[in-house]
């Protein structure tokens, strides 16, 4: 079954078949995301200009 | 694709179940307070935020081998970005292989940390916008969050290559903006918009402004499927909440198919192990990190999940459609189960 499934998802018109999000998360991450070299550049440690930390006030906090 | 074909698509997928999609209830605590969350969240939570390690522990109990390209762990809650460890959980994930993803709603999503994410792996973030400002507000409770969330969609949607989607609530007062929530989001270079509606748990159980009447929900789909056949540089898609009739493969890229417990899994905040965090965990969660391996769990039990006669009752009992829809999404059965929440089905029959 395993291998049949792998020669489906090698049929481009079926692959679609295998992509999928669950209804209330976030999309799969595409495979190549971390190796294409457009992308890779992003995925380097750097100093973000506000360190990006999470929020240590009650900003956006409704109560 | 033939709905036969599909079935046995569906049964080869079922037998094979291959987690493919792990959620991690990472916090529960958020900076908002919207007025449909499923999970009634809310600034002091009384669940404390899971610590990393517990987590990791969980994960490294599946094997890597079993883990297929695209494997994706999504940070849930709550709101994620609260957690002051947020990039170092990403890294540490990142680090096993494995993908790794977000649901926010935005309010705290700016360069700094978009930077900081993206550095430790970020691949993948779903940012929710509820309609145009006045509706998004009221819908999320605060004043500044329309502002905040549009601005993150900005800086996400200028990633390349990034899976990134916004996410809509449509209920009854955002219904009719949805041509100018389309606009917007165009403008804004977003890519993927998911629609889906609202089932009736947690806060929005008893709030009348939520539900869509059965001919509002058709007005839905018909909207979505006139953006899809227009082609548009923006894809407009419905959630894969439910089964749709005769707008299956209308609306969205394949026929409806709930993979929850087939390829989805998920720890929850104190460690059960369930599928997706909105489905009803004191029904269906199959074991605890705690107590038990999880891919263990994972491969021996979920048969709820996997073998789903048991929904043949209530108004699926009769239903012609059973063998398409096996009791629409595991998210619309709670409680003692006599019958889904939703019959999404039902209401596409509406003219």
């Amino acid at each position: 079954m395993k291998l049949f499934r792998k020669i489906l998802r090698g049929l481009s018109l079926t692959s679609v078949l295998f992509i999928f999000q669950a209804c209330y998360g976030a999309p799969q991450v595409n495979p190549d995301f971390y190796e294409n070299e457009e992308t890779k550049t992003l995925q380097c440690p750097d100093d973000a200009e506000d360190g990006g930390q999470a929020p240590a006030g009650p900003e956006g906090s409704a109560e | 694709m033939s709905p036969a074909l599909f079935r046995l698509f569906r049964a080869g997928e079922t037998h094979v179940h291959e987690l493919s999609y792990l959620f991690w209830e990472c916090t529960t605590r958020c900076n908002l307070h919207c007025r449909h969350c499923g999970s009634d969240c809310s600034v002091q939570s009384r669940e404390k935020d899971m610590p990393l390690a517990d987590f990791l522990q969980a994960l490294d109990t599946v094997p890597a081998a079993q883990r297929p390209a695209g494997f994706t762990v999504i940070l849930t809650g709550g709101e994620p970005l609260l957690r002051p460890d947020l990039a170092a959980c990403g890294q540490a994930i990142r680090e096993r292989g494995c993908g790794w993803g977000i649901v926010s709603n935005g309010f705290h999503y700016n360069a700094g940390m978009q930077q900081r994410l993206l550095a430790a792996g970020l691949g993948s973030m779903t940012i929710s916008l509820d309609g145009l400002e006045e509706s998004h507000n009221w819908m999320r409770g605060n004043p500044k969050s329309f502002t905040r969330a549009l601005a993150a969609i900005r800086l996400a949607a200028a990633v390349p290559r990034f899976a990134f989607d916004v996410v809509t609530c449509v209920h009854k007062r955002n219904l009719t903006e949805l041509p100018a929530l389309h606009a917007l989001l165009s403008d804004a270079g977003v890519r993927q918009w998911r629609l889906f509606t609202i089932i009736p748990i947690g806060r929005a159980r008893e709030d009348a402004d939520m539900h869509l009447s059965d001919a509002e929900f058709v007005s839905l789909m018909d909207f979505i499927r006139q953006k899809r056949r227009e082609r548009l540089p923006m894809k407009t898609t419905f959630s894969c909440e439910g089964y749709l009739g005769r707008y299956e493969q209308q609306v969205r890229d394949t026929p409806y198919f709930c993979r929850a417990g087939i390829n989805i899994a998920s720890v929850l905040i104190d460690g059960r192990i369930c599928a997706c965090p909105n489905i009803d965990r004191d029904v269906f969660s199959q074991g605890s990190i705690y107590t038990d391996n999880f891919y263990e769990v994972w491969e021996q039990r979920f048969e709820a999940f996997r073998k789903r006669d048991w929904a043949k009752k209530g108004i699926c009992a009769g239903c012609g459609k059973f063998r398409d829809c096996l009791g629409n999404g595991m998210h619309n059965w709670h409680g003692a189960c006599e019958g889904p929440l939703n019959c999404h089905y039902r209401k596409t029959l509406t003219t």
